[in-house]
């Protein structure tokens, strides 16, 4: 695929190259942003599996650049246009958030962001980057110092330990194409990235990371809802419909009492939260309510999910930018005299870049060689 | 109320149970099959809805037990032999570790070893497998605790009955070989001491795979080797004889730091012994191969892919030439389809299986005697000059070749499989063969003819030449067939056709082999057939219906004329009575064969192979106004483009040979998989093949050599084959019966497919055409058409005929929508309806990924495409439409941005406009079917990437659609939505997800009420698929009364649901 293709397929890639992203995964936290207003009163975040840093990029230009990043692009304005020009006077249509005029941010004092990646990644103005490994133990002390030099882990209080607002988390792994392993693989990752945010997050703190929505995602969900007051699943404009990819954005951070966050005993491979035997939320019957929008929603209660002996829970799905945003799972027309730019970074060096490299010494990509010819 | 009937999904472990039982993981169903008989024994369902990962079988005691382990579950099955050929499958108990398993291995004394995804070892008595019921959280503890690093792989090995070695490869390149020796307390707990041994970065990727060796005895120093392989591609193989080694451990060397462990670790590091490369993708197994005699006991392994294919190597020790070892590439197999061997077994009696994500299972010796490819030494056949070669030969039985030589001698070839080939002096050299001469042959008998234009026959049975006709031009080519005479004795048929002469003779000689061997044949027959212009003639047959003879000629330009035989002989030349439509390029027909219908005696088939990669079947009738002609099948094979020939083997099965660039390939069609592989060097050059059940004999000439290969084996036997190669994107079952169901995947092809009962799913063609992912099909409702859709615009009719004798089902691509692949807009999805004013014409509605949506007229008869109407969204991506009102042209979308929308069409313009746009989802609907109700309102029904299910009232003209939302339906994206027929004021609902779940809900309609007051939705039942990435639910016909449900996604998955 040339790259104007790949322009016309995914209408983020080239808006990522466009705004100087790092990746077109920016949008992501970007419009999850919108949602949930991930940022208010936010000063001290944490970015995990940050590498190549694009989320990072969004965290360094709104938290201490203080920019307004609008989506504002020929499309949206594409969209408006087509909608004033259809527009049948309905009512619904008006009050769509594209119109709706964008927040107001400015620059914070006292911001504190810390990356960490085992990958190394390019410095960002403003950020920490630590390199190291989110599971391990020590790294806690490295994070908490470079968020507060003067913190020492002899005198531990816990106000000083708990020091953050936010973390984040965008880690994934390369998945094999075997789905039960991809989904244990991908809850690991997003229980290192818990379990880290356990140790260091203050109470009320907030904390969104991937997860794949596959199988028993549910037993994910439930033992979220333990220590955050609301998790809702979320799914950006940004990612694409066919994938598996989605966020939980979980507010209010509330450990249960007697509970003690450490990396030497992860939660996870087998340790679960079970501070109590109730179910993560309470028992309802159905419910029919009407809402605003005249659909009618049903509720089915808690009975449909309770087949089994294991805690399963469904969170509330939000998608997130507003359905005028681009579609990444449109084929978009591309603007006249459009030219293909190069991306921000170049993709990390592939773990078989060696046998690339070897292949293409005999002669040829992917064993069409051309040694026959020689003999 | 869901009942699991079959299903079809990646092979995910294997265990031989001895040497003529594997057990396979296929899902969460435990499947026994007989090796030597390749069938189904016995299937238990191990876990609810767990997955098998890996299957162990004790060494200890006789084959009566199996372990069964899949995430964090364990399970014992007792395997019973029941009667012959029989064996019954038991379930055991369930235990539970708190981790992912990864590896398991029973000691030779009482213990049962399992090491998990954090590199942490449990270790339990084998009687806990014995135990009845426990309770739930009674979790097996590990006795050596894990680490915060993840594994992908790992291997436990007793090196005696209580001291285990353990390998672990982590996500980031590194291994860990560590040992651990168990020991029992009073208290009778189990205790551990556990050493590390080596830490060290292995590889650049993930390490996928580990082994190590079974204890060494031939190769000197070394008595213990390690073999991993990763996602960089390499397979390397590195000493761990020395266990005595100490390392720190993973934590220790990360310890003060957290920093990963990279820099410190290659002091801790066994030695490298050999590295090679050979898959083009992820390496996700490897396996040191039990060592034989054949292969002078060098030390073997194999490696399996993500490629779909199996290498093996050898380790062949430092030399003189190379002071290191190294590892040899000793073959390349590719028995899965598309992507990804996911598991594999060596059995103790030397033959070895791996399973593939497209569900079959492939078995096959491992010290197989390879095919050699044999020279053919000119020296035997060569006069006194010393300087003769062979000029053209053909096969007069399945050993023997018949040839002409460079100086015109005739002679005969007899291939030995293990010596050089005999050679018999036929005729002395005959001045009208010198130079250039063609032959052919048919049933024991041989034609040659030359400059000369004189032709001369063999008879194998009594090694004897006669000289037939004197055409007195140079011979072209020469075409034989066999012709089975009223009074029962064969004759043969041979159409000659000469250099510049628009006019093929055909001759007709019997009776040819009479007692009388001095019996002269006998030319009964002579007779010239018109050519048409530029017809060269490339095949041939003859054929009888009803008394009345034909025959059928293949040309160089793709043409095929049907000629008959004036029952009068005469002079004249004989025209073409037709001439067959034909859809391919202008290639050669290479061959013809004639298959008589049983049923009806003036009809009949004509198969043909062409140069355009395709195998194709007309239908013939004959009738009053001359032959009627039908093309019913052509598709294109996976080889080519040069088909070359086709043999009708036993059990009514089709096979096919040609060439794929430098190999000469034999395919099973009825099968649907390669049965021999030669490399030849490619298709231009003369070449001889001799068809045999499981392979066959290839002679070829390379560079003025003649050279052999034969094969009587198959390399690799398939059970539970013709799964798609990646995952199903799209599913549709037909109408008619037997029903058809057609699958398409990522891997671009279509699968049509046959099921009844529990008799597994039998792929019965695969349709290839798409250069991208298939979107959707869809059938006509009388199932007589299939219409396909994916990327690149591309979109195809198949006209789809049943019951074509030797093939099952007929197909052919009729026609591609005169767009297809001009540009790179996915045709997400279509809906077709049949015109009334045509016979056979429809109408199809289009929605594209760019937010436009086209009506099309499509007319099977002339082929011709015609824009009727076209629209445009907003920036969406459309996902579904549906056709409301055939007549008024009322259409319904869904979209990507979670909304229904409702279109019309201006008669008096090209446009079509949404009028209504209803917001039902949050995020992308996938999936939107409809029902239309008593009172015509329609109910539409959609899943949302949102986990919610809507149903959406839409009633007449001025009214807004009305939505009942059930919002946490299912735990993910819900993929799949169908009606299940239950009577009159109560619908059943299914519907399936990616959470690999199926559920059925219960609607409850008062239509009566306006809106959606009188809907009510609830909830049944649910079952858990092993289907993962579903994309699709279809209905089945009912069996036995009940509805059945087929899941598609990676694999198939058939429910019945109880009524």
């Amino acid at each position: 695929m040339g790259k104007s293709s790949k322009d016309k397929r995914d209408a983020y890639y080239r808006l990522a190259k466009e705004q100087g992203w790092r990746a077109r995964s920016a949008f992501k936290l970007l419009q999850l942003d919108e949602e949930f207003n991930l940022f208010e009163d936010v000063s001290r975040v944490v970015d995990l599996c940050a590498a190549p840093g694009s989320w990072s990029q969004v965290l360094s230009r709104v938290l201490i650049q203080g920019q307004r990043i609008g989506r504002a692009a020929w499309e949206d304005k594409r969209y408006k246009e087509l909608l004033q020009l259809r527009q049948t006077g309905d009512e619904s249509m008006q009050d769509s958030d594209a119109l709706a005029p964008a927040r107001t941010v400015s620059p914070r004092n006292d911001v504190k962001i810390v990356a960490i990646d085992l990958q190394p990644m390019s410095p960002l103005e403003g950020i920490i980057c630590l390199k190291a490994d989110i599971t391990h133990p020590s790294t806690i002390p490295l994070l908490l110092k470079a968020l507060d030099p003067d913190y020492d882990p002899a005198s531990t209080s816990i106000e000083t330990a708990h020091a953050v607002d936010l973390v984040i988390s965008d880690g994934a792994p390369d998945v094999t194409g075997l789905h039960d392993l991809d989904i244990y693989v991908q809850s690991q990752l997003l229980w290192a990235a818990l379990n880290l945010a356990l140790c260091v997050l203050k109470p009320g703190g907030r904390f969104v990371a991937k997860i794949f929505r596959s199988k028993d995602v549910d037993l994910l969900y439930a033992q979220l809802k333990v220590v955050f007051e609301t998790v809702a699943v979320a799914k950006p404009r940004s990612s694409r419909a066919s994938s598996v990819e989605a966020f939980v954005v979980c507010t209010n951070f509330r450990p249960p009492k007697g509970f003690k966050a450490s990396l030497e005993k992860p939660l996870g491979a087998g340790r679960s939260i079970r501070t109590s035997q109730k179910l993560p939320y309470s028992q309802t019957g159905p419910s029919r309510t009407i809402r605003e929008d005249g659909i009618t929603e049903l509720d089915l209660g808690s009975d449909s999910d309770a087949e089994d002996s294991e805690i399963r829970w469904i969170a509330p799905f939000l998608a997130c930018g507003d359905l005028s945003a681009f579609d990444a799972d449109a084929s978009h027309k591309l603007p006249e005299g459009h030219v293909s730019l190069d991306p921000i970074q170049p993709p990390t060096a592939p773990p078989y870049r060696k046998a690339l490299e070897e292949r293409k010494k005999m002669g040829g990509a992917y064993g069409k060689t051309k040694l026959s010819s020689i003999e | 109320m869901l009942r699991h009937v079959q299903h079809h999904v990646p092979v995910t472990a294997l265990a031989y149970l001895g040497g003529d039982v594997i057990l396979s993981g296929e899902g969460h169903l435990l499947r026994a099959y007989g090796t030597t008989i390749q069938r189904q024994l016995a299937s238990i369902a191990t876990f609810s809805r767990q997955a098998i990962h890996g299957i162990i079988i004790p060494q200890r005691e006789a084959a009566t037990f199996a372990l069964v382990w899949g995430g964090s579950l364990i399970r014992s099955v007792k395997c019973l032999e029941a009667s012959e050929g029989r064996l019954s499958l038991e379930l055991g108990s369930l235990s539970v570790l708190d981790d992912w398993i990864l590896d398991a291995a029973f000691s030779p004394g009482q213990y049962l070893a399992l090491v998990t995804a954090h590199n942490a070892l449990v270790v339990t008595h084998r009687s806990i497998l014995n135990r009845e019921a426990h309770p739930a959280d009674d979790v097996l503890m590990p006795l050596v605790p894990g680490s915060n690093c993840i594994l992908y792989s790992a291997h436990i090995q007793w090196l005696s009955a209580s001291h285990c070695l353990i390998t672990s490869g982590t996500a980031f390149g590194d291994v860990i070989v560590w040992s651990a020796t168990i020991s029992s307390q009073a208290d009778g707990k189990l205790r551990a001491e556990s050493q590390t041994h080596y830490t060290f970065s292995a590889h650049d990727g993930s390490v996928f795979g580990v082994r190590t060796s079974p204890p060494l005895s031939s190769s000197g120093d070394r008595k213990s080797l390690l073999a991993t392989c990763s996602d960089d591609r390499s397979v390397r193989i590195w000493d761990i004889s020395d266990l005595s080694a100490e390392s720190p451990s993973m934590e220790q060397l990360q310890q003060e730091t957290g920093f990963g462990a990279k820099q410190t670790v290659r002091q801790h590091s066994p030695n490298r012994v050999a590295s090679a490369m050979g898959h083009t993708s992820r390496i996700w197994q490897v396996r040191f191969l039990p060592p034989n005699v054949s292969t002078q006991n060098v030390l073997q392994i194999m490696s399996f892919g993500e490629d779909a294919s199996n290498i093996k190597w050898s380790l062949l020790s430092p030399t003189a030439a190379s002071t290191v070892s190294t590892l040899r590439q000793d073959g390349v197999e590719t028995a899965h389809q598309g992507k990804h061997i996911w598991s594999a077994a060596v059995s103790v009696d030397n033959s070895i299986a791996t399973g593939g994500a497209d569900g079959a299972v492939a078995l096959r010796p491992i010290h197989r005697r390879q095919a050699i490819t044999r020279k053919v030494d000119d020296t035997l056949f060569s006069g006194p000059s010393g300087t003769d070669n062979v000029k053209s030969y053909c096969f007069v039985d399945s050993k023997t070749l018949f040839a002409t030589t460079a100086e015109g001698m005739m002679i005969t070839l007899r291939i030995e499989d293990d010596d050089l080939p005999r050679v018999t002096e036929v005729s002395p050299p005959l001045t009208g063969l010198q130079k250039y001469s063609v032959s052919i042959s048919v049933s024991g008998i041989a034609f040659a003819a030359g400059t000369e234009g004189v032709v001369y026959m063999y008879t194998h049975e009594h090694r004897r030449v006669f000289e037939i006709v004197k055409l007195g031009r140079k011979a072209a080519g020469l075409f034989a067939d066999t012709a089975k005479r009223p009074n029962d004795q064969d004759e043969v048929c041979l159409l000659i056709t000469s250099v510049g002469c628009t006019a093929a003779t055909l001759l007709f000689l019997a009776p040819y082999l009479g007692p009388n061997i001095d019996l002269v044949p006998v030319l009964q027959q002579k007779w010239q057939f018109a050519l048409p212009q530029t017809f060269v003639v490339t095949s041939f047959t003859q054929f009888a219906v009803e008394g009345c003879r034909s025959v059928a000629l293949g040309a160089r330009n793709g043409a095929i004329c049907i000629f008959d035989i004036p029952s009068a002989h005469t002079s004249e030349a004989v025209e073409p009575s037709v001439t067959l439509p034909h859809l391919c390029a202008a290639e050669a027909v290479t061959s013809l064969h004639w298959m008589l219908d049983e049923w009806a005696s003036s009809e009949g088939y004509l198969h043909c192979t062409k140069r355009d990669s395709t195998h194709a079947v007309y239908s013939l009738r004959n009738t009053e106004l001359g032959w009627v002609a039908q093309l019913v099948h052509q598709l294109t094979l996976p080889f080519g483009p040069n088909i070359e020939g086709l043999s009708f083997r036993q059990k009514q099965r089709v096979c096919i040979w040609g060439f794929r660039s430098k190999h000469f390939i034999v395919y099973d069609v009825t099968a649907q998989r390669e049965i021999m592989t030669v490399e030849c060097g490619g298709a231009h050059r003369f070449w001889a093949f001799a068809p045999a059940d499981e392979g066959g004999t290839l002679v070829w000439t390379k560079a003025s050599q003649l050279f052999q290969q034969s094969q009587t084996k198959l390399a690799y036997n398939l059970i539970s084959s013709g799964g798609h190669g990646r995952e199903i994107k799209a599913a549709a079952v037909s109408s008619t019966t037997p029903q058809l169901i057609a699958t398409g995947a990522e891997d671009t092809n279509i699968k049509l497919w046959s099921t009844s009962g529990e008799a597994s799913l039998l792929c019965l063609q695969t349709l290839r055409k798409h250069n991208t992912g298939i979107q959707h099909l869809q059938w006509s409702n009388d199932g007589r058409y299939l219409f396909s859709s994916g990327g690149f615009e591309e979109f195809h009719v198949w006209a789809v005929t049943l019951d074509v004798p030797y093939i099952g089902v007929g197909v052919v691509c009729q026609s591609s929508h005169p767009r297809s692949g001009t540009s790179d807009l996915r045709i997400m999805s279509f809906d077709i309806e049949k015109q009334d004013e045509v016979e056979a014409a429809f109408t199809i509605v289009m929605v594209y990924s760019d937010s436009t949506l086209k009506r099309w007229s499509y007319n099977c008869e002339n082929g011709d495409w015609r824009l009727l109407a076209e629209g445009d969204y907003l920036t969406a991506c459309l996902t579904n439409v549906h056709t409301i009102d055939a007549d008024s042209g009322k259409l319904m979308t869904a979209a990507t941005d979670g909304n229904l929308s409702l279109w019309t069409s201006d008669n008096s313009s090209l446009a079509l406009r949404w009028h209504t746009r209803h917001s039902v989802h949050q995020n992308a609907i996938l999936i939107a079917i409809t029902h239309t109700l008593p009172d015509g309102s329609i109910m539409a029904i959609t899943g949302g990437d949102d986990n919610a299910i809507g149903i959406t009232r839409i009633s007449g003209a001025g009214s807004e659609p009305k939505t009942l939302l059930v919002s946490r339906a299912h735990a993910a994206a819900i993929t799949g939505l169908v009606i299940v027929p239950a009577g009159e004021a109560t619908l059943m609902l299914a519907s399936a997800a990616i959470d690999q779940r199926v559920k059925l809900w219960r609607v409850d309609l008062d239509f009566a009420q306006p809106g959606v007051h009188g809907v009510d939705l609830k909830f049944l039942a649910s079952a858990s698929t092993a289907v993962a990435d579903v994309s699709s639910l279809t209905m089945l016909r009912p069996e036995d009364q009940n509805a059945r449900l087929l899941v598609c996604g990676v694999g198939m998955d058939i429910w019945t649901v109880g009524i």
